[in-house]
């Protein structure tokens, strides 16, 4: 019995009981983030010892077995496990001074929890359930102070039907290896994992869910969400790779995270011109700035892997800031909406909109550029016109950013004081994206494990 | 044979037509009741027209029932806060939602036949097809957090009469069941959150 495992398993869920009844104190919030940073320190303090249980794969101590099926602990899945519960704690931490995000403490460890087991629950078929349930339980994160019930139902219906869309994949991926030879069900598998990405990610025309919530909605309990849904589903990729390595040997494959990555930058950029208000444009940012990973993911080499997780890890701070400055401009003005607080007012929450926004864009200083420098330099030698495309689409979505920031003062209902938080949270953030510039070739070592195990997952098919 | 083949298409027309009221009918108890006799024949024709074990199709009848039952107990709660915003009146007059529904299960009886599965029985397939595109009309044509949800269960509805046919695995089947009440304890407490803000 690997007992280690079950603690990480079992901690977080029975963390999301304690916390649920504190959820209305300020305790709840660092008790969240202490539990969530916990999970990170036990996975590496712990002397796991390696086993080989085949030639080529090693787990971190004996395999454990859950309702009859067996959970195994891999080198890149302890990586994987840090990312989710370390930016799940900054997440605990950044939604703190808000009283309408108090839902996200325990729904977030509860939805983290049941991920986890999902993504190291083998087969994948029965995995598909727990993370169908972690998605579909963060619903309930969404709502702040009874705003937000339309990006809610709209979520509601895209999580659970990606989640049809997963299920179906998983047992039409087993058919393929029950039925060798039939390309129907190989066909079938891709065509559904697209359809499941398209519904979870947000991407055109099943967009409209990621910007009612962070317009509307609680936009901590929104990015806690679109980052699950997103760097999740990255790392569970990996997981089926895994589980059916030629999954990424087929062409399609490719395509289809080609296709979804180019949608995403393209229609967010064209469609964000017609939208006004901070959370609807920051939203579009978001969707660009994620379709840039999955775009540099379906590239299939090492670069481009390697590339797409690198973005993962420098994308975060950019969401935090976006988050955090959406939810201080709900709580001076009750909106997200364009022209309601003036500079003068809210500077430290109009400048972390402002900064967050040209982070997810990847406009220099920002750590972001190096991505989307050297994806330019990777695609203009193939496909010239479509990487002038994309930077013209950064440059609408620029211009959609600073219009908000162009929109004269509306009067409106009296706003409340800017919140003393965001002067703090405003310097941690900017001092975090300094660090990142500086810190991102180590970063990117690290994340070289990733596409490393990638590739050589594609090349066991 | 051809008694039992001909009776599993009359079940199927009357679950096509009790997921055409849910879409129809405005009043919530109403709605509700169609939706739970819905669930129930489901469950019947599963009984019916595979070889599922008996128990896992009066299960189905069970989970349709105790939902139900939920959504009736919200209901009367939300009633309480604030009447008058539990059923939000759809944009579209209930004569088209009927041909929407009748339009659903055309177009599923022509899938079933263009596509066809040899590992299920033509009249659940249809069933199956029915109910994920009449349910997918009624989550998106809501703005009640009730009605959402109902047409999200009547999507795993379907999905389910398919995936009890095919799948063999208890755990997987047990889990299935528990995604709907998962969906259904969302709905009911995006219900009461909603009725509290408008009250």
């Amino acid at each position: 019995m690997n007992f280690p495992l079950l603690i990480l398993l079992a901690l977080p869920l029975l963390a999301a009981l304690v916390v649920y009844p504190l959820r209305r104190t300020p305790l709840a919030a660092p008790f969240a983030a202490a539990v969530a940073a916990a999970l990170v320190g036990f996975l590496w303090v712990i002397p796991w010892s390696p086993t080989a249980i085949r030639p080529d794969e090693v787990i971190l101590g004996p395999p454990l077995t859950l309702l009859g099926r067996t959970l195994r602990l891999t080198e890149t899945d302890r990586w994987v496990l840090s990312t989710l519960w370390g930016c799940a704690a900054l997440m605990f931490l950044t939604a703190w001074p808000f009283r309408f995000e108090r839902r996200l403490y325990p729904i977030g460890l509860a939805a983290g929890g049941l991920w986890v087991i999902g993504f190291l629950m083998r087969p994948i078929s029965l995995g598909v359930f727990f993370i169908g349930g972690a998605a579909l339980l963060l619903a309930l994160t969404l709502l702040g102070e009874g705003h937000g019930m339309e990006g809610t139902m709209q979520y509601l219906i895209a999580a659970s039907l990606g989640f049809l869309m997963w299920v179906t994949a998983a047992w039409t991926a087993e058919q393929v290896t029950l039925n060798p030879g039939q390309p129907l069900w190989t066909a079938l598998t891709v065509v559904l994992i697209s359809m499941a990405l398209v519904l979870w990610l947000g991407v055109w025309p099943a967009q409209r869910w990621v910007l009612f919530l962070f317009a509307e909605g609680a936009p901590i309990g929104a990015a806690f969400t679109v980052f699950l849904l997103n760097y999740g589903t990255w790392f569970w990729l990996l997981a089926w790779a895994q589980a059916f390595p030629w999954l990424t040997q087929i062409p399609s494959w490719n395509t289809s995270l080609q296709t979804i990555g180019v949608v995403m930058m393209l229609t967010s950029a064209v469609l964000a011109l017609a939208e006004r208000g901070w959370g609807m444009i920051g939203g579009y940012a978001w969707l660009a700035s994620s379709g840039l990973s999955w775009l540099t993911l379906g590239m299939g080499t090492i670069e481009g892997i390697h590339l797409s997780a690198w973005t993962l890890g420098v994308r975060m701070v950019a969401l935090l800031g976006l988050a955090f400055g959406l939810a201080a401009h709900r709580r001076m003005s009750g909106s997200t909406e364009s022209g309601r607080i003036p500079l003068d007012r809210g500077p430290w929450v109009i400048a972390l909109l402002l900064a967050s926004g040209m982070a997810l864009l990847d406009v220099p200083p920002f750590a972001g550029f190096t991505a989307r420098w050297t994806l330019t330099r990777l695609l203009l030698p193939s496909h010239p016109v479509l990487s002038l495309v994309l930077i013209g689409s950064l440059g609408l979505l620029g211009w959609s950013l600073l219009r908000e920031l162009l929109t004269p003062p509306r009067e409106g209902a009296p706003l409340r004081p800017m919140p003393r938080s965001a002067v703090w949270f405003g310097i941690t953030w900017w001092i975090a994206e300094l660090l990142l510039l500086f810190l991102g070739p180590w970063l990117g070592i690290q994340f070289e494990a990733l596409a490393k195990e990638w590739i050589r997952l594609s090349s066991l098919g | 044979m051809a008694g039992g083949w001909s009776l599993n298409e009359l079940m199927s027309f009357g679950i096509a037509g009790l997921a055409g009221l849910v879409l129809a009918l405005d009043d919530w108890r109403w709605m509700l009741l169609a939706w739970a006799l819905m669930g129930t024949a489901g469950g019947i024709l599963l009984q019916q027209a595979s070889e599922i074990p008996e128990q896992l199709a009066g299960i189905q009848i069970l989970n349709s029932t105790l939902l139900t039952l939920l959504f009736y107990l919200t209901g009367r709660r939300a009633r309480t806060i604030a009447p008058k915003t539990l059923t939000a009146r759809s944009m579209i007059h209930w004569r088209f939602r009927i041909l929407a529904a009748l339009f659903l299960h055309i177009i599923a009886r022509m899938a079933e036949v263009r596509f066809p599965l040899p590992i299920i029985p033509p009249s659940l397939l249809v069933v199956t097809y029915t109910l994920i595109g009449i349910g997918l009309l009624i989550a998106t044509l809501s703005r009640s957090p009730l009605r959402a949800g109902l047409g999200v269960l009547t999507m795993l509805n379907g999905y389910q009469i398919f995936y009890l046919s095919v799948q063999d695995s208890l755990l997987a089947i047990g889990l299935m069941a528990g995604m709907s009440l998962l969906v259904a304890f969302l709905t009911a407490a995006l219900t009461l959150v909603r009725q509290e803000v408008s009250a």
